[in-house]
């Protein structure tokens, strides 16, 4: 039931974009974050987390499946059946699909859902979850949070930050070949990722390593972020007004 | 390690090989920190791990801390620094503290997600609060502008002190506007992180003399074609401080770009001893062999916070070692290890410095 609670308490914003798609949400922070893409027809279609640590990544098909986050088996991850239990129950409750707020549903309108109807109203529909021990599974040895400090052709250098051990920061250089297609145009300076290196335990029990490069997929600034900053700012300027200056008599004497 | 005596002047230089930090002992206990930097390996603020060890009481005895501008590399601890030296002032651009940059720089910390890695915008925002909230002193900085002067040195140590700004300039002003208009967020945007660009518009160049003695502080001011900005205004400015400063903090991690034969000639005291702090960020590396060269050539003696070089990786376990190699990934550490230049100097008619170095510092 927690991930439910935690994805209501994250207050999914769904913007609508084409016909058809109700589009991303949402805060992308690491830990609490859960970005989800409703598609045509009432499905979950992909998103994301990218198997942050604690993050659930939900994914689903056409078919009315929940094909399960993965979490790649982070430690602290949220256990996909648990997911997909959730889901499954959520589901009962949920009205029938034709209810779901449909593409020509005004946004406006779909938040002002009651909870219970907003929770329901994205959401898969009732399967159960596919298997997942039969697929490789991916076990985390190594976490850095890295940011974009320079771009050459085809490589770019990184500052990293150990989240695993409490180690000094390192640089890094990369190969933009290693960075998926949906995350190149996200290489730019100043941009985070995180990158996890660990081991791909295959199901016959064999290991490989291997390495994962996701970026972090950040939200743009609204017109609600701008002015509730500008209204911090404007406070930070009104006290620097009342403070004393070089320019009041008092710094001026010690000139 | 020993202590200052109450009628020394010190110039500490602190470099990890990304950032700096001077601490400057003015005499008996008052002391003044210019910019912020964290030991890599320990994290801690370096001007106040030192001041712990060779007990001083930074909530007392630091008289400023200035900050020289806004790179990443020069305020990392800023805002715990500020708030640990409670009566110091803050020095800054003024700048720092107009509409424009507040507003970027409030836009920046409000309307981003945080991550674990931080940024200067942060620390510069965290400042910001915390001098609003403590009504703290704020002075700001201006070509020729005397910012502290400590008559009551005089009868305790034999000599009186005065710290003067020598920059930023009008047009280093204009031009700062411009580079912050260009990282404004605005609406639609993606969220992403301030990135400080150079040059170094706003970089805040310090003289601070005890009488004839003097220093010269470079921090990152750069010399460039226009001759109202960088050093050659300053070196023109008719109402700058006179005299030739006998240690020199060289400008910008020694690059070509903050080096000024004018300033050699006209500001430097021949044989004056030098110091400087490496930068490291990606394949930039300074300063660079022909830099060093330069510096040596013009200097008594120079020195060196860090060798730039000297970034092994950090040791990890075999199975991630593997792990790495497998992903082709190149690893070194961010900076090599903090060091520290100390020159100590009893006001001596000589003006002869007495060095001692520390951690990863040497000399050129």
């Amino acid at each position: 039931m927690n991930s439910l609670v935690s994805i209501n308490s994250t207050a999914l914003h769904l913007n609508s974009s084409d016909p058809g798609t109700l589009n991303q949400p949402v805060r992308h922070g690491w830990s609490e974050n859960f970005l989800v893409t409703a598609s045509h027809h009432g499905t979950l279609k992909q998103p994301i987390g990218h198997g942050w640590s604690e993050n659930l990544l939900l994914t689903t098909s056409n078919q009315p499946t929940l094909m399960q986050p993965i979490g790649h088996e982070w430690s602290e991850n949220i256990l996909p059946f648990a997911v997909a239990d959730e889901l499954h129950k959520a589901a009962l409750m949920r009205p029938p699909l034709e209810t779901a707020p449909s593409v020509d549903r005004p946004f406006a309108e779909t938040m002002n859902l009651l909870p219970h109807q907003q929770q329901v109203a994205f959401l898969p529909p009732a399967a159960p979850a596919v298997d997942v021990s039969k697929r490789p599974s991916f076990v985390g040895l190594q976490e850095w949070e890295g940011v974009v400090t320079e771009i050459r052709d085809r490589a770019f250098t990184a500052r990293l930050m150990d989240l695993t051990h409490p180690n000094p920061d390192e640089e890094g250089e990369f190969c933009t070949d290693e960075i998926s297609e949906d995350d190149l145009n996200l290489v730019v300076p100043g941009a985070i990722f995180r990158w996890s290196v660990g081991v791909l335990k295959m199901p016959g029990g064999a290991k490989r390593p291997t390495s994962q490069i996701v970026f972090r997929r950040l939200p743009q600034w609204t017109k609600r972020d701008l002015e509730r900053a500008d209204g911090v700012a404007k406070e930070l300027l009104n006290a620097f007004g009342t403070m004393k200056t070089p320019d009041s008599d008092e710094a001026r004497s010690t000139r | 390690m020993k202590r200052v005596r109450p009628d020394e002047i010190e110039i500490s230089l602190f470099g990890p090989g990304y950032g700096e930090s001077v601490v400057i002992h003015l005499g008996v206990n008052q002391w003044v920190i210019v910019d912020s930097c964290r030991d890599p390996i320990t994290r801690s603020i370096a001007p106040l791990d030192y001041h712990a060890r060779i007990g001083v009481d930074p909530s007392v005895s630091v008289r400023l801390v200035i900050a020289t501008h806004w790179h990443d590399d020069h305020v990392r601890g800023l805002s715990d620094l500020v708030e640990a030296c409670t009566t110091a002032d803050f020095v800054c651009a003024s700048a720092l503290t107009k509409s424009e940059f507040v507003t970027m720089v409030t836009r920046y910390e409000e309307g981003s997600a945080k991550t674990p890695s931080g940024s200067g915008v942060r620390e510069l925002y965290q400042v910001l609060r915390h001098l609003t909230r403590t009504g703290r002193q704020v002075r700001f900085a201006a070509p020729n502008w005397l910012i502290l002067r400590c008559p009551e040195l005089s009868q305790a140590a034999g000599w009186g002190c005065e710290i003067t700004t020598l920059s930023p300039s009008d047009k280093q002003l204009e031009m700062f506007w411009a580079e912050v208009g260009s990282q404004v967020p605005e609406i639609g945007h993606t969220v992403r992180r301030a990135v400080a660009k150079s040059p170094n518009h706003l970089a805040i160049a310090l003289w601070v003399s005890w009488g004839e003695q003097a220093i010269l502080l470079g921090s990152d001011l750069e010399e460039t074609a226009d001759t109202n900005t960088g050093w050659s205004v300053i070196v023109q400015s008719a109402e700058r401080p006179q005299g030739a400063a006998t240690a020199f903090k060289i400008p910008h991690h020694g690059s070509e770009n903050g080096h000024s034969d004018d300033v050699w000639d006209q500001m430097v005291a021949k044989g004056a001893y030098a110091l400087l702090s490496p930068f490291t960020n990606g394949n930039v590396r300074l300063p660079t062999n022909d830099d060093v060269s330069r510096i040596v050539d013009r200097a008594g003696k120079a020195y060196i916070t860090a060798r730039p070089q000297s970034r092994a990786p950090v040791e990890r376990p075999a199975i991630v070692a593997r792990a790495i190699r497998a992903h082709g990934g190149r690893l070194r550490l961010a900076e090599p290890k903090l060091g520290h230049i100390r020159l100590r100097n009893r006001h001596d008619p000589k003006h002869r410095w007495y060095v001692a170095l520390t951690g990863g510092a040497y000399k050129l």
